[in-house]
């Protein structure tokens, strides 16, 4: 690690600033502002830090309150948005929570199988495609089930479709470079 | 008539700086987040401390002087004067013990000399790389050794971008405390 290194030195000096906010050490903040001050690059870090934070302090939120639902609220479904491409066995607790009548036995035995494969599910490849990329895998099982299967799996596609279409509209549109 | 005369100023002055940043909503938004990063508060409190940074900005604004920084920046510095106050005056203690500057540098030094000092600080940052925290040590390998950005770093490990950067602080953080052991004690 080289001292000009310039990363470096800002990364030291956001992880310094980051261990001064947790140990309430004001003084230092105040000392890296002043530094701050004359450098954009390292006030940005600092904010990152401030998100950063922030965001931590949400999922610790989040996670309590998730654990809290979990334990109270036994019938409910507690629903954590995902990013990457759908699991094998996010399809297989779909169909858990939201099972189809007439399903045969050996189908639920199957289903519960697959709640423990956490294999993505390949993309675009249909009903067809995907019966015999599971069966290959995972054995037969009845035609419901699959068609089932597939109904799941379109549902947890689109849905985080429209999560990250959300996050996307959501995000801040920077500036632009005229208007800095 | 000469031409400087109506020629408009180049540059805004101080105060209309630290106006253009008050009324600025970004600005806004990163105090509060500030605010609530350093305070830890109820969010009404963390928005009466926002508020109270505006109010003592907008009297102090003489003071902003252009040729030290932006605006924005001194505003920033000015705030957590103010958080520091703002966070005695609620009867929480601030750390009493000081910073130790002196083991952040030591992250700091560079492999200078010769090749076999090179060679040597190389085997030593990667014992100490060894003795990190998978998800720290993933994030730190990728900036320092692969030398990515933190959006790449993100990209890699399926995090936000903030979060990339929290793992790549939380693994210095570690690694300075290990290299605030001495060399014989590395391995107790």
């Amino acid at each position: 690690m080289n001292p000009n290194d310039r990363r470096l030195r800002l990364d030291l000096a956001a992880a310094r600033y980051l261990e001064a906010i947790e140990r309430d050490d004001f003084d230092t903040q105040i000392e890296l502002w002043r530094v701050a001050e004359s450098d954009p690059e390292l006030a940005a870090a600092f904010h990152e830090i401030h998100a950063g934070l922030i965001e931590e302090q949400q999922a610790a939120t989040t996670a309590a309150v998730q654990a809290v639902a979990e334990k109270h609220l036994t019938s409910g479904e507690v629903f954590r948005p995902a990013g990457g491409p759908v699991t094998v066995a996010e399809v297989a607790d779909e169909l858990f929570r939201h099972t189809p009548d007439r399903l045969p036995a050996d189908a639920h035995s199957l289903n519960e199988r697959l709640r423990t494969v956490t294999e993505p599910l390949p993309t675009d490849l249909g009903l067809t495609g995907l019966v015999a990329w599971a069966e290959a895998k995972f054995g037969a099982a009845a035609a419901p089930y699959w068609k089932a299967f597939y109904a799941a799996l379109v549902k947890l596609d689109l849905r985080r479709a429209s999560e990250t279409e959300y996050q996307l509209a959501a995000r801040a549109a920077p500036k632009p470079e005229g208007e800095r | 008539m000469t031409a400087s005369v109506n020629q408009p100023t180049p540059t805004a002055p101080p105060e209309d700086s630290v106006r253009a940043a008050l009324d600025d909503p970004a600005v806004r938004a990163k105090l509060l987040a500030h605010a609530r990063a350093v305070l830890r508060g109820h969010p009404a409190d963390v928005a009466d401390a926002v508020q109270e940074v505006f109010r003592r900005a907008w009297d102090r604004r003489h003071s902003f002087d252009p040729a030290i920084g932006s605006a924005e920046g001194w505003l920033f510095g000015f705030a957590a004067l103010v958080f520091r106050e703002v966070f005695r005056a609620a009867g929480r203690r601030p750390a009493q013990e000081p910073d130790d500057q002196a083991l952040w540098e030591k992250l700091a030094v560079a492999p200078v000399g010769t090749d076999t000092d090179t060679a040597d600080r190389r085997l030593l940052v990667e014992r100490l790389l060894d003795r990190l925290p998978a998800e720290f040590r993933a994030a730190v390998e990728l900036r320092y050794l692969d030398e990515l950005d933190y959006p790449e770093i993100a990209g890699r490990l399926t995090i936000t971008v903030v979060n990339a950067r929290m793992k790549v602080c939380r693994g210095l953080k570690l690694l300075r405390d290990l290299a605030g052991i001495a060399p014989g004690e590395e391995h107790s």
